[in-house]
């Protein structure tokens, strides 16, 4: 072997070697932490597995005689092949590096466990993390993805989640409950491809005649100008428009049915959550070729609400005026700043989905396995809203002399509706001492609700485990 | 007068009372062994949350200093114990803990927190500022101590201590609220309150300089 070869070998086992030892290092940290959720120990030990097959094949390769009769750029390759998986391990690592109970509301964490667990049967896990940006999101990976970005073999991955859900939430106002309603819109995506809603949408009606104006206009911008970097950046941007807006109308699509999807699993909390954290920090108006305007996702959420929530009394009055206001606020012309973002309501438009979506989803509900209901919605209103104004923590109510576990959603329902009352009953009930600002009662109110869910938690894991006991 | 399990488990079941002159402990999870027949208090678990004093630059903790609670939150970690994992006590180790469950005293009751005997036996010392006033609402903080020689594991959710509730005789002060009443974990508290500024000045018109 040359002297070069050799060079490239050792540096490029020495260097996958600190690497695999860097990682292991930064998960000796996670001992001893409390997780908030099980799935995240599975990861580690995916990650761990992932290191040892490295660590087996560098200690192999290192002592290859073999590799003389390879080529530099064979050597290469046949080393790549293994250490390729590295920056996804340093990926994994980063989704559970946030995501003990020291950094995650762990009271939360379990009940969205359940959800997703009644929404997409035991083959799905969740870990929940944060992150230091404001927003939420959500990856999915796939058991069959994370198989092949970490080359391990089928076997390495059995009991392992066939769909992991990571769901981030903001890391600074990690125990504002109420606003995690959001997350309801998170655990949505997925029915896109599993009801093959795609399919079931009209067909695209996209106005060639506008188009191809916007790609003129677009071309012809800064034409003439002395700078040639603006003159291809016109042609780059008029030659991308068609494909533009065919793909942020798909995406619009996919945002618009997951938050349809949301009010139907998290019933009016979801629709509450989206006005106080979505609209009324972001601008109505704005787009982005992956996200609609809230403006439109209002919209239709009220659409929605009104195919759902029918009974004239289901909601009081306060919500009720709430509601109203914030339904002519979404009925409003939508002003996106964007041409393409015009040609994307457009083209909804003249498609007729944004009619169409809120009918579909409504058609296509008998088909999840979980949701909430109107009727949910009363009974938790009756029954929760009057512990909360005695500050009572809603996680059980008492009914013909026995103590009935509330519903997790129930209790975020509930907490928005008394919240949206002013909370009158509860702040009386708090001593001075916890209520020398506004925020100091939005905050208790908050860990008022997380504890409400603890206790609810605490109830149905005690009973669950007395079953299988008995 | 104490309350006996039987008029525990009346109260808690009645709901002709007003939610208001209620009596709530949430959540009972078995009903059999916390409220024992024959007995005379109702047991209540371990929460899972910990309040840990840790080492830091803050030299002292005083109740008259402005800054007592700025100082309490600086030098104590949370650590919140899921139902099912454990937190080590060491010895002569001190910790704010927490009940499970969430107390809700109508104006015509008050209660006691004290340890249980089993508890006791091992070394731990469990409550000591045990009064629990009428019309509060919330979780009871715990002073748990390991006055014991080995450390001790604490499971969350294990019954720790028990509560005896009397009735109150007569007007128990008009509506006050209970300064602890809506806590939801563990927590200090300021103990001079509004004394402060009295013993500030009594301090400052006999020259005492021992204040920030």
């Amino acid at each position: 072997m040359s002297q070069q070869r050799e060079e490239l070998k050792r540096l490029k086992l020495e260097s996958a070697t600190e690497r695999c030892q860097a990682i292991e290092e930064s998960l000796k940290l996670f001992q001893g932490r409390i997780e908030s959720s099980p799935a995240t120990r599975k990861v580690i030990e995916l990650i761990l597995r992932a290191i040892g097959g490295i660590k087996n094949f560098i200690e192999t390769e290192s002592a290859n005689p073999d590799l003389v009769l390879l080529t530099d750029a064979e050597l290469e390759k046949r080393i790549h092949r293994v250490t390729r998986v590295i920056p996804a391990i340093h990926l994994l690592v980063g989704i559970v590096e946030h995501s003990d109970i020291t950094s995650v509301p762990a009271e939360l964490a379990a009940p969205l466990r359940t959800e997703i667990d009644n929404l997409y049967s035991s083959t799905a896990e969740l870990i929940i993390t944060s992150s230091p940006t404001l927003n939420y999101s959500i990856q999915r990976l796939a058991r069959a993805d994370l198989q092949e970005s970490l080359n391990l073999k089928r076997h390495h991955l059995k009991g392992f989640p066939k769909r992991l859900f990571v769901a981030s939430l903001p890391s600074i106002e990690y125990d504002q409950a109420l606003q995690h309603c959001i997350f309801a819109h998170e655990l949505s995506h997925p029915l896109w491809e599993d009801l093959k809603i795609q399919k079931s949408l009209p067909r695209l009606t996209l106005d060639n005649k506008r188009l191809l104006q916007l790609t003129e206009r677009l071309g012809k911008r800064n034409s003439g100008s002395k700078k040639k970097r603006d003159a291809f950046k016109a042609l780059e941007e008029a030659s991308r428009a068609p494909q533009r807006v065919s793909a942020a109308t798909l995406e619009w699509c996919k945002e618009l049915t997951s938050d349809l999807f949301a009010l139907a699993l998290f019933g009016p909390a979801f629709l509450f959550s989206v006005i106080y954290f979505t609209c009324s920090f972001n601008r109505l108006d704005s787009a982005s070729d992956s996200h609609p305007p809230p403006r439109l996702r209002l919209n239709l959420l009220f659409r929605f609400l009104d195919l759902l929530y029918t009974a004239k009394s289901v909601f009081s009055p306060k919500t009720r005026t709430f509601l109203n206001k914030w339904r002519l606020i979404g009925a409003q012309q939508i002003h996106v700043k964007e041409e393409v973002h015009e040609l994307v309501l457009d083209t909804l438009r003249k498609s007729e989905i944004s009619d169409r979506l809120p009918s579909l989803a409504f058609e296509l509900l008998p088909k999840l396995r979980s949701r909430y209901t109107q009727k949910d919605y009363k009974r938790d209103i009756k029954v929760l809203c009057p512990l909360i104004e005695a500050q009572i923590p809603p996680a059980e109510y008492l009914f013909k002399g026995e103590h009935v576990r509330a519903n997790f959603v129930g209790i975020l329902n509930a907490g928005w509706e008394s919240y949206l009352k002013g909370l009158k009953g509860y702040q009386a009930k708090l001593p001075q001492g916890r209520k020398t600002t506004p925020y100091e009662v939005k905050r208790n109110y908050n860990s008022f609700l997380l504890k409400a869910l603890e206790l609810n938690d605490a109830i149905r894991s005690w009973r669950a485990s007395l079953d299988t006991l008995q | 007068m104490i309350l006996s399990n039987d008029r525990i488990r009346s109260l808690l079941l009645d709901e002709s009372m007003p939610l208001d002159r209620r009596l709530v402990i949430s959540p009972i999870l078995n009903w059999d062994t916390q409220l024992k027949p024959g007995g005379s208090s109702i047991d209540v678990r371990l929460g899972q949350r910990f309040r840990v004093p840790r080492r830091t630059k803050i030299d002292r903790l005083d109740h008259l200093s402005d800054f007592y609670m700025e100082n309490v939150e600086q030098y104590k970690d949370v650590y919140h114990v899921l139902v099912g994992d454990y937190f080590v006590l060491h010895p002569r180790q001190f910790v704010l803990g927490n009940t499970l469950e969430w107390i809700h005293l109508p104006e015509t009751l008050a209660a006691y927190v004290i340890g249980r005997s089993s508890w006791g036996r091992d070394g731990l010392v469990i409550a000591t500022a045990t009064g629990v006033h009428p019309r509060y609402s919330g979780v009871l903080t715990l002073e748990i101590t390991n006055l014991g020689e080995i450390p001790v594991r604490l499971y969350p959710g294990l019954t720790i201590a028990q509560l005896f509730i009397h009735t109150v005789v007569g007007h128990a002060g008009g509506k006050a609220i209970p300064s602890f009443s809506g806590s939801t974990n563990p927590e200090n508290a300021d103990a001079a309150g509004d004394e402060k500024l009295i013993i500030k000045r009594i301090a400052k018109d006999r020259g005492f300089e021992h204040l920030d």
